[in-house]
């Protein structure tokens, strides 16, 4: 038993040390610096100032919009996306048995393995105003050119557009995985029962996946709460504050204006988010089946 | 099964939907090869769906400039590094939490399993600090210390749920037969576990070949340090023209490593995909 725990602990300890000193500790830290007023241009400004950073953010015009786009960004994406993911991967579940069709599913997940930056790139190329070949093909077609990412009333809707096309392929994965998982005796059964496909997809596909589909929300929504690289390089934010998030703010406001105690403040809240969404849609998971850890 | 009940109509209906959700995935591919093939000049008079005389000078100009293959060779090494470390401090941990029952063992589990979910933003002003204090700020070495922040967590998750899968009666035979535990692992368990040896790695370099927020934060300043995506991002082009054209070769160069490694482990890689969220 004692030497067990020796050996555990030698095991395990390279891991809990790299994580407690690389992600605890600055955790811990940045939690301290959002109660300061650190700003790495103002070296001598600095004290304790206890929750000031987080009142003056929860008034401050610009962080309200960031946090209602980040929640629009994410509710339409993971929505567009459940869509999209689910009528792809029953597409590919009755597909499964042509040959070939492997290679047109990995072609499909292509977009989540590609550099986020690389994809807001791509589309950039797409969506420019006068020499994208989005606004080319409108033109052939005799309708008039869209400004996608250049104007405040559509570049929201373009970078949502943009998260779809990355990150359909998890949420796709995820149900893919659970849909193949469903014995073959229940279809049989239902086909007998003479149930139509939307019997099928109620009553038996959509119970099946519903955990799944739980899980790849929650992941979805963190990511769209972390959102940054896609906006980066697409509208930073802009046109004025169309699409500004909260990343981008957090991220602005430490290593654009060096204002560290108030930009980790919004970052603390964005994590709080964060978990508060994890812990709500979790109580989903166990609430009914019970038997899902 | 369900085939049989359509009829040709249904059959062609379906398989253009099938070449549409091809479409729409690989179009902003295509699109982006399609420009890198044509001269920022020639970008910057129209769109056009392929190029009215193709050329190499893009590519030529990125394997000619120093800056941009320093670069690569930087995000490869960073993403190597990464995943070495990933690998044998993550199976190390999965040993003790998949073969070794003790109490707190959950919640080890369940803080690591926090952890790959992380919005990486709530720790950067304390890890700059860490950085700074460390004096690597503006180096490569500042991200291959804090890839694994990211890596780490869903390493150790993959692996431990191998570890439990593995029979009992394997380790218990290598000890009767007098191996030290940690012989018991190196050469009996860790073989064992190399399919997901290959799924995690694999997860691990594409994350940190495609990761951009701590490389913006840490490799902006210093020309020589930055990978990839920070370069893309940041592309000055050559001499006084508009850099898309090249930008463009640029994207489809970073593109082909990743596109080469699903193609290659595709089965693989869709494993660990689902596995991270399906065992969670």
């Amino acid at each position: 038993m004692a030497a067990n725990r020796r050996i555990r602990n030698l095991f395990l300890a390279p891991a809990i040390i790299y994580l407690l000193f690389m992600s605890i500790y600055p955790l811990i830290y940045s939690l301290y610096l959002s109660t300061t007023r650190k700003n790495l241009s103002r070296p001598y400004q600095k004290g304790f100032i206890g929750f000031d950073n987080y009142s003056n953010l929860i008034t401050n015009d610009l962080f309200r919009t960031a946090i209602e786009n980040t929640i629009v960004l994410a509710v339409a994406s993971i929505l567009i996306e459940l869509i999209i993911a689910f009528f792809i991967a029953r597409l590919f579940v009755a597909i499964s048995d042509v040959p070939g069709s492997s290679i047109i599913r990995t072609v499909f997940i292509l977009p989540m393995m590609l550099t986020p930056v690389v994809s807001g790139l791509l589309w950039s190329y797409i969506l420019s105003p006068s020499l994208g070949i989005a606004n080319h093909i409108l033109r052939e077609l005799g309708q008039a050119p869209y400004p996608w990412l250049a104007s405040s009333d559509t570049a929201l809707k373009s970078v949502i557009m943009i998260n779809v096309w990355q990150w359909s392929p998890f949420l796709m994965l995820l149900m893919l995985a659970g849909l193949m998982s469903i014995p073959r005796e229940q279809y049989e059964a239902a086909a007998m029962d003479g149930a139509n496909i939307l019997q099928v997809v109620r009553h038996i596909e959509m119970p099946f996946l519903r955990n799944v589909v739980l899980i790849g929300i929650i992941f979805r929504v963190i990511d769209n709460f972390r959102l940054f690289d896609i906006i980066y390089v697409t509208t930073r934010g802009g046109p004025g504050s169309a699409t500004e998030v909260v990343t981008m703010y957090a991220y602005r406001e430490m290593f654009g204006f060096f204002n560290v105690g108030y930009g980790s403040a919004a970052a603390v809240l964005i994590l709080i988010m964060a978990n508060i969404v994890t812990l709500v849609l979790n109580r989903f998971i166990r609430g009914e089946e019970g038997n899902v850890r | 099964m369900r085939k049989q009940a359509l009829g040709l109509i249904g059959r062609v209906f379906f398989w253009l939907l099938v070449l549409a959700v091809a479409f729409y995935t690989i179009a902003p591919f295509i699109y982006a090869f399609s420009i890198s093939f044509r001269t920022n000049s020639q970008v910057l008079v129209e769109a056009r769906y392929l190029p009215e005389d193709p050329s190499l000078i893009n590519y030529q100009n990125l394997f000619e400039d120093a800056d941009f293959m320093r670069t690569m060779f930087n995000s490869a090494l960073v993403a190597s590094v990464t995943v070495l470390f990933s690998l044998v401090v993550g199976s190390f941990a999965a040993y003790a939490l998949g073969r070794v029952r003790f109490k707190g063992r959950m919640m080890v589990l369940y803080t690591v399993l926090a952890m790959t979910m992380f919005p990486q933003i709530s720790i950067l002003s304390g890890l700059f600090s860490i950085v700074n204090d460390l004096d690597i700020y503006g180096s490569t070495v500042a991200l291959m210390f804090t890839y694994p922040i990211f890596t780490l967590p869903f390493t150790v998750w993959v692996l431990t749920s191998f570890f439990q899968g593995l029979p009992a009666e394997i380790e218990q035979a290598a000890l009767v037969d007098g191996a030290t535990p940690f012989q018991t692992f190196w050469r009996i368990l860790v073989p064992l576990t190399a399919p997901a040896l290959v799924t995690t790695g694999l997860l691990a370099f594409i994350s940190a070949w495609n990761e951009y927020l701590f490389a913006l934060t840490f490799t902006l300043v210093s020309k020589t340090s930055q990978t990839v995506p920070v370069a893309i991002a940041n592309f000055g082009g050559y001499g006084f023209e508009v850099p898309v054209a090249d930008r463009a070769a640029a994207t489809v160069i970073v593109t082909v490593p990743v596109l080469v490694l699903v193609l290659i482990f595709q089965r693989r890689i869709i494993e660990g995909l689902t596995a991270g969220a399906v065992k969670g």
